[in-house]
């Protein structure tokens, strides 16, 4: 051993304090811990239960998993920890809960980074949070990471008197985000004395980067997602917005008489009429596509085709009753009832 | 000079122009002669459970249960699949179908308003979900708007300018 590395070890040993956990006592902390590892199980399946309710009952998309902390995991952090000040033997001998608080832990990762904040106002909502300092942390870092961490305690309402107060760690993350961490955690703080390479640590940068660009996507995607479904349930009130409907669908401008669409469909289609609903009868590019197949089969004129008409035609074999609205439609021989009177009726019989 | 009006038959004749396509046929309650004068229904036998129910014989010997909404001003005659228990003369059960009828009348004339129907005789046909994707669960229903002419007394498509508000008035949703 060279004379720096043992200078050193003899500094190390001056610098610990007399209240340092020894081995025995760490011992004899994780062995009391096996014994009460089932309540810190129980009480965070309690809590992972009140949340799963509640996040369901607010449609937010998530995957909970909660579990007791291993007992060589508390060793290694009691060993890890043995020089603060706090980690008293007879402090943890009383209320190890109430020091190691992540004994019992519950994870929330939601699929959309939105939802973190929202999922967090829940937890506050619905989980009593545990009597301690700092029993509400914010993660709100540069390089993108996002997370909320509380303490939560079982309340005292519960049914199950044995896990009255047992502080459970909550952690709300989206799931990429937890992904990232758990690599990075693993490769850079865990390193086992290992230190990683430089070149390894640009890999994890490029994981952050990554992953920080993969929850911003899903984010968008599922954003526009839901102004896509809004967009299609709201109701089509005049011919204007159908042909507004149809024309962002098809991405073009389309041709023909929507006064006369309009109103078929509104004659036709079970109130309201939503692009929801006409998408049930298919999506517009495909019912143009069957029109311009019926039109060529039945030889409808070129001169009598629009987009329109296209439309209408393709809806006859499901609906035979707009050969009638076209029979009936007032007014001079339009093109798009010249068209829809070119197809033969079809066995009313047929459903 | 007297407005033109549905009868019974009509309504039937209606419910029946595209055979079993549809199920049901709704119609504006002060636009049927018998409500709208309050003269019996014949063959009409009455649900002694609700008095806006019952079921109406044709005389093409097919039943159809009735079925009166006040607050729309509808009245829905419907395919019968499986016969209902009815009772005819309780003048208990008639004074409420009365009643019934005396509401849904007034609904419906509130519900057009002035001028805004003068003339027509509107009905709604209702069917099952639209195909191809009837078995998606939305699919929306098929309906089909007429209109009655009084002087060939026949049903007519409508799709004239009070087509949607007529969908929107008559149809029930389930």
């Amino acid at each position: 051993m060279s004379r720096t590395r043992a200078s050193s070890r003899l500094l190390a040993l001056l610098r610990k304090p007399a209240f340092m956990l020894t081995d025995p006592q760490i011992d004899e902390l994780v062995r009391r811990y096996s014994l009460q590892m089932a309540r810190f199980e129980e009480s965070a399946h309690y809590i992972e239960d009140q949340l799963r309710r509640e996040l369901r009952a607010n449609a937010i998309k998530a995957l909970l998993s909660s579990r007791a902390k291993h007992p060589e995991d508390l060793r290694g952090k009691l060993q890890r920890k043995r020089g603060k000040a706090e980690y008293v033997f007879a402090a943890l001998d009383h209320n190890i809960g109430a020091l190691v608080t992540d004994l019992a832990g519950c994870r929330v990762l939601v699929y959309d980074r939105a939802d973190i904040d929202i999922t967090s106002r829940l937890v506050k909502q619905t989980c009593e949070l545990a009597l301690l300092p700092s029993n509400e942390e914010r993660h709100d870092k540069d390089s993108g990471y996002k997370a909320n961490h509380f303490l939560v305690q079982v309340p005292t309402s519960t049914s199950r008197q044995s896990l009255y107060g047992t502080v459970v760690e909550v952690q709300v993350t989206s799931l990429v985000m937890h992904a990232f961490a758990e690599v990075e955690h693993d490769i850079l703080y865990k390193d086992h004395g290992v230190p990683a390479s430089p070149e390894v640590r640009e890999n994890v940068g490029d994981i952050r980067s990554l992953s920080w660009i993969l929850d911003r996507t899903i984010g968008k995607t599922l954003a526009a997602r839901t102004r896509e479904m809004q967009a299609h349930r709201t109701t089509i009130m005049e011919a204007a917005d159908l042909r507004f409907a149809l024309e962002q669908e098809v991405g073009r401008r389309l041709s023909g008489d929507f006064v006369r669409l309009f109103r078929w469909l509104s004659g036709t289609l079970a109130p309201p009429m939503t692009l929801h609903a006409i998408h049930e009868l298919g999506r517009a590019t495909a019912l143009l596509e069957a029109g311009r197949a019926l039109a060529q089969k039945h030889g409808v004129s070129d001169d009598d085709l629009d987009d329109v008409v296209l439309f209408v035609l393709a809806l006859i074999p499901s609906y035979p009753e707009i050969r009638e609205m076209a029979a009936e439609a007032r007014g001079r021989s339009t093109a798009l009832k010249r068209a829809v009177l070119r197809i033969p009726p079809i066995n009313e019989d047929t459903p | 000079m007297t407005r033109p009006m549905l009868t019974f038959a009509d309504i039937v004749q209606g419910l029946n122009r595209f055979r079993s396509r549809y199920d049901a046929i709704d119609v504006f309650a002060d636009d049927v002669r018998e409500l709208a004068e309050g003269t019996p229904v014949l063959g009409l036998a009455l649900d002694p459970q609700n008095p806006n129910h019952g079921v109406f014989h044709s005389r093409d010997g097919n039943a159809y249960a009735l079925a009166l909404f006040p607050d729309r001003g509808i009245l829905r005659l419907s395919r019968l699949h499986q016969p209902e228990a009815t009772q005819a003369g309780d003048p208990a059960l008639v004074g409420a179908f009365a009643g019934a009828v005396a509401g849904t009348v007034l609904a419906a004339k509130n519900k057009k308003g002035e001028g805004a129907a003068v003339g027509l005789l509107l009905g709604l046909l209702v069917g099952a979900a639209f195909e191809p994707r009837a078995s998606s669960p939305h699919a929306p229903q098929r309906i089909f708007t007429m209109r009655f002419d009084p002087l060939s007394r026949e049903w007519q498509a409508y799709d004239g300018g009070l087509v949607t508000w007529a969908a929107n008035e008559l149809f029930l949703p389930a």
